[in-house]
């Protein structure tokens, strides 16, 4: 790991060096293809400046749930989030993580760093999906019913507030959130508006999924039709991909892994569409493996991990992790989902479940409300057109919808970081 | 998916970890008869899943052991090396810290240099001695670095490599206390480079021993300040195995590269 570590330390070098030789880009994002810019984000000439040296905090909270954490899952502990607070009086905006996602993500720090630019504090919350959220803040810790999910950030961000210093003086509140958590923000905005805690001065959506179980029947299409041999095939597409990799340095590029490295290997190998799917539905599952080894853990579902085992901290997960990668989502559901609402005297059936998780049941408060607002792209992999189009009606003119960009791979880009802060600015 | 306080200096760094899995996984776009494991050692009867591309594969016999010493390491960064670098982040102006990145990182260049002559590369010797002359001169001892600028892209070797260059396997993977993911190879290796390090004693700390007091914590403290990475910030379960996959495959391609 040093020397890997390393490696990627002198990134940091050669990003200052072309930063130094970039010529201005000319400013829409280049990447054709919803797929391949879903997997290699924004290239360095396109991305945004913005500061530097803010002084971040990994904040811990105390659990806001009582439960015992199954030692295979302490790492988890504690309770995390990430925060970036101005001296002066200032508006905090919350940032709703994306689908597996911690409070350390770097999608995290870019929204932070975008925000803070722009007068804001800044706290991102993890996602109800990560482990984390699920031990430390989750009443009902097996993640997707819309309802519970959004109950427990609500809970969490009024944790959070009370975990300000004295001396922040906060002024206003806003919201935002990335792909499921910009599902889940929306959720909450209808919420408060109701409850009124915050009175969300602004809320940001972020490419949302708008029906999230059929979002992610698209990422598991994904994986199923684009990998040979499905999970048992990884081994071969790794090796591929290494192979592939030793082809590039044999053609005089040295490794490097950034985003330009990606992009450089994208137009010059001209990669096979497939290829690319089959990354993002292994990225995605490895993220629903992840929810949900950590949901059977905690729950003693009996799924994954069988119900009498008792695992250390320092056993092997190896039995395990092959079972995990083998549950897709449409097992997730019918295997931990719903059965979970269906015992100890819950009864949600699985439609109301999956009825719940669409941003169309709350379609009115949409239209009514002027100050929600969405980015997203037409070629974003979890989307359909007809998703697009419902977006682009009940937004109306506050509806972003580039042509380009995936799922979040023009995320960190000059145009939508500029249109972002202008969004949130006063 | 994975690896931070004054996260702005990471800025290109940041989604390393996640990007090194990607690329690994986008190599697999470029066409050309599919090469079964970057190893080249490897028999060519050996099925793919018997390779390091297979997680679950990578041979680790001491598996309770490494993570044992990983859950140490993970709390040792939290509770003791991240406070410190966070005070010096706090202290130090992002140039300052730029330079003291850039004075260890040219220090390092010897010993990237002594092992590309070990390999007999010269392309690699030349560029790293090379990058070394300037930047301890026009780069005024190693603080600034010209030699990217001038379009010299750093090199990396170690004696880890250079057994892996002249086939010795990198045998079960091992993770050190403090130094993180290795292999039984590499660690040999780095303890060689440690020793040549003290012997070569470039900085004199023969004739100057009080050096060493400022030297080695700062040495320490660069280090985890340049390396991007946080334990757990993947928030899966199979952090371990993961990190192992990624080691054992990113070694290998330095061997070959």
């Amino acid at each position: 790991m040093r020397s890997l570590l390393r490696a990627l330390g002198a990134l940091g070098l050669l990003a200052t060096a072309l930063v130094v030789s970039a010529q201005p880009a000319s400013g829409t994002y280049p990447i054709e293809d919803g797929l391949a810019a879903t997997v290699i984000g924004t290239p360095a000439d396109y991305k945004a400046d913005l500061p530097e040296d803010l002084d971040f905090e990994v904040r811990s909270l105390e659990p806001l749930v009582e439960r015992d954490t199954p030692p295979t899952l302490r790492y988890a502990r504690p309770l995390q989030y990430l925060r970036v607070t101005q001296d002066e009086p200032a508006p905090l905006a919350f940032v709703i993580a994306g689908t597996g996602a911690s409070a350390l993500s770097s999608k995290c720090v870019m929204l932070s760093r975008a925000l803070y630019d722009v007068g804001y504090s800044v706290a991102c919350l993890p996602s109800p999906t990560s482990v984390t959220f699920m031990l430390g803040a989750a009443e009902h810790p097996v993640p997707g019913r819309m309802r519970t999910d959004v109950a427990d950030l609500y809970r969490l961000m009024g944790a959070v507030r009370d975990d300000l210093d004295e001396q922040t003086q906060v002024t206003g509140y806003a919201l935002t959130g990335w792909s499921l958590g910009a599902t889940q923000a929306a959720f909450i905005a209808r919420h408060d508006a109701r409850v009124g805690t915050f009175g969300f001065s602004k809320v940001l959506l972020l490419n949302p999924a708008v029906n999230i179980w059929a979002s992610v029947q698209r990422m598991d299409a994904l994986l199923a039709e684009n990998l040979d041999g499905g999970i048992d095939g990884i081994p071969a597409f790794v090796a591929r991909g290494l192979g592939g990799l030793k082809q590039l340095y044999a053609s005089g590029d040295p490794l490097r892994f950034n985003e330009d490295f990606l992009y450089r290997a994208y137009t010059s190998q001209s990669p096979d569409r497939a290829d690319i799917a089959a990354i993002i539905g292994l990225a995605f599952r490895l993220s629903l493996a992840n929810m949900a080894f950590g949901a059977d853990v905690i729950t003693r579902a009996d799924v994954i991990v069988p119900r009498d085992e008792e695992l250390g901290p320092y056993d092997s997960l190896d039995p395990y992790i092959q079972r995990s990668f083998k549950t897709s989502f449409a097992a997730y559901i019918d295997r931990l989902l719903v059965p979970y609402w269906n015992r100890d005297g819950r009864h949600v059936p699985r439609e109301r479940l999956i009825a719940e998780a669409d941003l169309r049941a709350i379609r009115e408060f949409i239209v009514d409300n002027p100050d929600i607002g969405v980015f997203t792209s037409a070629d974003d992999p979890i989307l359909s057109d007809d998703e697009i189009d419902f977006l682009r009606d009940s937004f109306g003119e506050r509806a972003r919808i580039r042509a380009r960009g995936g799922h979040m791979g023009n995320l960190s880009s000059q145009n939508t970081v500029r249109a972002l802060q202008d969004f949130f600015s006063p | 998916m994975i690896a931070m306080t004054r996260f702005g200096c990471m800025h290109a760094r940041q989604r390393g970890a996640l990007i090194l899995v990607l690329t690994l996984l986008l190599g697999a776009c470029a066409s050309t008869p599919p090469p079964r494991t970057v190893d080249e050692s490897t028999p060519d009867d050996v099925p793919v899943t018997a390779t390091t591309a297979n997680p679950l594969a990578i041979n680790d016999p001491w598996e309770g052991f490494n993570r044992r010493v990983y859950r140490f390491n993970a709390l040792a960064d939290r509770y003791a090396l991240m406070p410190v670098v966070q005070v010096y982040r706090t202290v130090t102006p992002g140039f300052a810290r730029t330079g003291v990145q850039n004075f260890f990182s040219n220090l390092g260049e010897i010993n990237t240099f002594a092992n590309s002559v070990l390999q007999i590369k010269p392309a690699s010797s030349a560029v790293t001695l090379s990058r070394f002359v300037v930047n301890s001169t026009v780069g005024l001892a190693g603080l600034f670095d010209p030699a990217t600028a001038l379009g010299l892209e750093q090199r990396n070797e170690d004696l880890g490599q250079t057994l892996g260059h002249y086939g010795v396997g990198a045998g079960p993977y091992l993770v050190l206390p403090f130094f993180g993911p290795s292999s039984l190879r590499d660690s040999v290796g780095l303890a060689g480079d440690q020793a040549f390090f003290y012997v070569l004693d470039p900085l004199q700390f023969d004739e100057h021993p009080w050096a060493r007091v400022p030297y080695w914590p700062l040495y320490v403290i660069n280090k985890r300040d340049t390396v991007n990475f946080r334990y757990y910030q993947t928030g899966s379960p199979f952090e371990y195995t993961l990190v192992r996959l990624v080691y054992m495959n990113y070694r290998a391609l330095q061997v070959e590269e």
